[in-house]
């Protein structure tokens, strides 16, 4: 009855500072944050470091190995796959991070305020998740594009509009398990409205779950868009590392390098990501005790 | 001779923010029959103290760095894991402060007892059940051979307090090391398990080291006290000694600083200061940016225990110089 | 005049019912009944301690005085003014001011991602007390006088740098910031060092006579409360057992209840020999709490009268009210 350290809390209550010294000591975690930070300056100076027009054809140069000239070779109409590679850095990346925003942007808010005021609000809105939950989404996914067609701004809506229930799933447990701290209850006695409260005494708390699952949403969506380029279903017009993929696949057995380079690059911005993640993860939950 | 002899006795963890000295130099004798109360506060090193000497503390990042371990002639520290495990729950025991994680959920209380007489004492299924009813009479849970089918979660606080205490005894060990047997318990329930341990101890042959940071536990059930701090004793002394005639001025704010239910105070003599950091404690006496006696020197040397009357074991240089001063 | 008069007050807690009927059935299968029937006054500038061990409904007794929890029956009066029928807004912020509440828990009671300025300063931003350097440097004196010095050097630590005492003491300056008159304190030793104790109930007794504030003390250890109540009411399953003032309850214990509860504390003294009794069996649960008088299931004298009827919460004499058949 004296003791309170022995209740079972699953939510550690961290401090900022002691977050990031946790994080820089994992030593995996901060070679994804690296790769991926590396990954979105590519993203960004595509234009500028790419040596050839990724578009630009050439069937004088068609299939040839990697060399000095073209350090990742060249596809079956002769461009150049590192700098097809750079620019499709960019639609990879632009539909993770879209995807991921977007689910957190909508999963966020409808898990906080199912998980805080519970109830009745709680008990609807959690219906409307386990409807989302329920549907196959990468079958969706493939149905509505093959209605809407591919484009960059339909793929990023539909992983995005299909992945928010996780997180909504995830703000609501945070919210369920904060909302009953003594932080909180001392919040109230003083005078603190609902709305503060959610905002300033549970939301910074709780956000850091949000990050992590974001962090591998983002992953999950480029692995999810890498498929549908593959599939044929993404946006023809774009540069893909998954169109790359569907490209080579004729030629694997003469030109390797077609399929290896993308392949490469699809694994490691998904695995970055998600050491990141897992990173982040393990920053704010220490399972070591010291005591 | 002792039945229990620990011997400058050192546990370190290996953490990643430096070396906790959780236990550094602790040095007590437990006697046949004799109950030791271990009273300390947090970061103490008490508990540590307790798993070392069981040999479960968790490596890493603990690791017992030095000092010597005797249980009769058996030197603890060296046996080698599986002769151990055979020491473990037959010749010492523990009991735990929180019940409710030590206990498997999913099994029957009856069983979780039993279990330790099948590998230990080699019964069968049918005989160790009926030694388990007879180890919860002893504790005396009411209506044993019902409650033996019970699952933990079926048990109050109370009983399943007693139920490890079964499970601890239950092989009649030479030692019982109890860990905060009270603390998680309401105040008659505590009361019960104090007047349990009492029993226990006229009745059975096991020593028992009693780890608390309850000064009032300690008076009425010990017979020998060690009072811990900072991973280090302060004090050793028959539990008269110690309550009478307080050699450490840590013993002597500690008894003067709790409230009781017989004086008249108005104000309580509190000890200034907080527990020292376990990573980076005092240098000399770890106690002395709290204490009132403390002068220059007791921030250079480590003070030792010495025997300042017969079995009255004190660590404070200025030992001598304490009675002058005012209490 | 009484600053808080608590009466009648009950609270239940319904059990969900696990059935598909979840939605079409409104009442649930069971009640838990926390408090059932509480009543007691607390005159201004006096500790009013409640004690009781789990499920004596102390600390639900604490949350509905502090409107955090709505009673299911019976009103809570400060000041004259129920406050669970305050109309605006404003009242109830008013109400704030005047009673404030420290937890049993210092490591939980402290936002983990707000520094101690912040935290000590969310009363004055929610009633707009002051801001800026004025807030700055009120924070500042309150976490001195709380002991927590030099307080330049606190204010932009968080708060999970800190001890258990000294996590404590920032709960205690957030508690007085609005300079209330009445501060709850939901056993505001239990969960710190036995050192560490003596130093905040010294505290709370500077602070008690500094800014003449009332207690209204919540605990189940009898020591702490003879050492800094006026006034004791003992609690047994959400029904009170006897109220007395202190010496009176210590000196002369009334209800077998309280007699246990006297005789179970630990004495450090190894010299004594302790006779104690202790009540058989142990607390039935709330949501079946026994017929007639709570505690006769375990009560060594008690009679067939006490299974059936309820006793009383008597006068007998001294304004020492007792509620026992015996």
């Amino acid at each position: 009855m004296s003791n309170n350290h022995s209740k079972g809390k699953k939510t550690v209550l961290v401090s900022t500072r002691k977050f990031w010294w946790r994080f820089k000591k994992n030593r995996a975690a901060v070679g994804g944050l690296l790769i991926t930070i590396a990954f979105a300056l590519m993203a960004l100076s595509a234009s500028v470091i790419s040596p050839f027009d990724p578009f630009n054809m050439n069937f004088l140069e068609v299939f040839h190995p990697p060399s000095p000239s073209h350090l990742m070779g060249t596809d079956r109409f002769g461009r150049d796959i590192l700098s097809r590679i750079f620019w499709g850095t960019r639609i990879s990346l632009l539909i993770g991070f879209a995807s991921a925003g977007i689910a957190t942007l909508v999963g966020v808010p409808v898990g906080s305020i199912s998980g805080y005021f519970g109830g009745r609000v709680d008990e609807v809105i959690m219906r409307g998740v386990d409807v989302f939950l329920v549907i196959p989404t990468f079958f969706l996914i493939l149905l509505i594009v093959s209605i809407f067609g591919g484009s960059v701004w339909n793929v990023m809506a539909v992983i995005g509009l299909t992945s928010w229930p996780s997180t909504a799933r995830l703000m609501r447990a945070e919210f369920l398990s904060f909302k009953e701290q003594d932080f909180v209850e001392a919040a109230r006695s003083v005078g603190v409205g609902e709305f503060r409260i959610i905002l300033r005494e549970i939301m910074p708390n709780a956000i850091f779950a949000a990050i992590v699952n974001a962090s591998m949403q983002v992953a999950g969506a480029i692995m999810t868009e890498s498929s549908l380029s593959f599939l044929g279903l993404g946006d023809p017009n774009s540069i893909s590392w998954g169109f790359m993929l569907r490209d080579a696949l004729e030629s694997s057995r003469i030109a390797p390098w077609n399929a290896i380079f993308p392949g490469l690059m699809i694994t490691l911005v998904v695995v970055s990501f998600n050491l990141l993640g897992d990173g982040l993860n393990d920053a704010l939950n220490p399972h070591l005790k010291e005591k | 001779m002792a039945l229990l002899s620990v011997d400058n006795l050192k546990t370190y963890f290996y953490t990643s923010r430096g070396i906790v000295k959780a236990v550094d130099g602790v040095t007590f004798e437990i006697d046949r029959g004799k109950v030791l109360g271990v009273v300390g506060e947090s970061a103490s090193g008490k508990s540590v103290t307790a798993h070392s000497i069981m040999r479960l503390v968790p490596d890493p990042p603990g690791k017992i760095v030095g000092g010597q371990i005797l249980l009769g002639t058996t030197n603890l520290l060296s046996v080698d894991e599986a002769e151990m495990r055979k020491i473990r729950g037959s010749r010492i025991a523990m009991s735990f402060q929180d019940p409710m994680t030590y206990l498997n959920p999913i099994v029957r209380v009856g069983d979780q007892i039993a279990e330790a007489l099948i590998i230990h004492e080699g019964l069968d299924k049918t005989s160790a059940r009926k030694a388990a009813v007879e180890a919860m009479q002893m504790v005396q849970i009411p209506s044993a051979e019902e409650r033996e089918y019970d699952y933990p979660h079926q048990l109050s606080g109370g009983m399943r307090q007693r139920i490890l205490l079964a499970i601890a005894l239950s092989c009649r060990p030479e030692l019982l090391i109890a860990d905060e047997p009270t603390t998680a318990l309401d105040v008659i329930v505590q009361a019960s398990i104090l007047e349990l341990l009492k029993d226990l101890r006229n009745r059975l042959s096991s020593s028992i080291m009693l780890i608390t940071h309850d000064l009032g536990i300690v008076a009425e059930l010990a017979d020998d006290v060690c009072i811990m701090y900072a991973g280090k004793v302060m004090e050793r002394a028959s539990v008269d000694l110690v309550y009478s005639s307080p050699g450490h001025p840590y013993t002597r704010s500690l008894l003067e600083s709790l409230p009781s239910l017989e004086a008249e105070q108005t104000k309580l003599k509190s000890i200034e200061g907080d527990v020292p950091d376990a990573i980076s404690p005092p240098s000399g006496c770890r106690f002395h940016p709290r204490c009132s006696y403390a002068a220059d020197s007791c921030k250079e040397a480590i003070p030792s225990l010495e025997e300042v009357e017969r079995g009255h074991w004190v660590a404070c240089i200025r030992y001598d110089q304490l009675d002058a001063k005012e209490a | 005049m009484p600053i808080l008069r608590v009466t009648a007050l009950k609270k239940y807690f319904p059990l969900e019912k696990s059935s598909v009927f979840d939605f079409l059935e409104k009442k649930p299968a069971a009640f838990v009944r926390a408090v059932d029937g509480v009543s007691f006054e607390v005159d201004p500038g006096e500790t009013f301690s409640l004690v009781g061990e789990t499920g004596s409904g102390k600390t639900t007794i604490a949350k509905m005085v502090m409107r955090l929890i709505e009673p299911t029956d019976g009103n809570v009066v400060f000041e004259d003014k129920d406050i669970w029928k305050l109309g605006s807004k404003d009242e109830i912020l008013g109400f704030r001011r005047n009673a404030q509440m420290i937890f049993q828990d210092p490591y939980a009671c402290l936002n983990p991602r707000m520094t101690v300025e912040d935290i000590v300063g969310t009363p004055f931003d929610v009633h707009r007390i002051c801001s800026g350097a004025e807030r700055r440097s009120r924070i500042s004196a309150l976490l001195e006088r709380v002991g927590l010095t030099p307080a330049s050097q606190m204010l932009d630590r968080n708060s999970v740098e800190f001890s258990g005492g000294q996590r404590q003491r920032i709960g205690i300056a957030r508690a007085l910031a609005l300079n209330p008159k009445l501060v709850v304190a939901d056993e505001p030793v239990a969960s710190l060092d036995v050192s560490i104790r003596a130093q905040i109930l010294n505290l709370m007794g500077d602070l008690k006579k500094e800014f003449g504030l009332t207690y209204l003390m919540i605990t189940h250890d009898l020591t702490v409360v003879k050492h800094v109540s006026d006034w004791v009411m003992v609690l047994y399953l959400g029904r009170p057992m006897e109220l007395a003032p202190k010496k009176e309850l210590f000196e002369s214990p009334m209800h077998p209840y309280t007699r246990a509860l006297i005789s179970a504390i630990p004495r450090p003294d190894p010299k004594r020999r302790i006779r104690r009794e202790i009540p058989r069996g142990e607390i039935p649960s709330p949501i079946n709490p026994p017929a007639g008088c709570r505690f006769h299931t375990r009560c060594a004298d008690s009679k067939p009268k006490c299974a059936t009827e309820e006793p009383n919460f008597v006068d007998v004499g001294g304004r020492h009210f007792v509620a026992c058949h015996l």
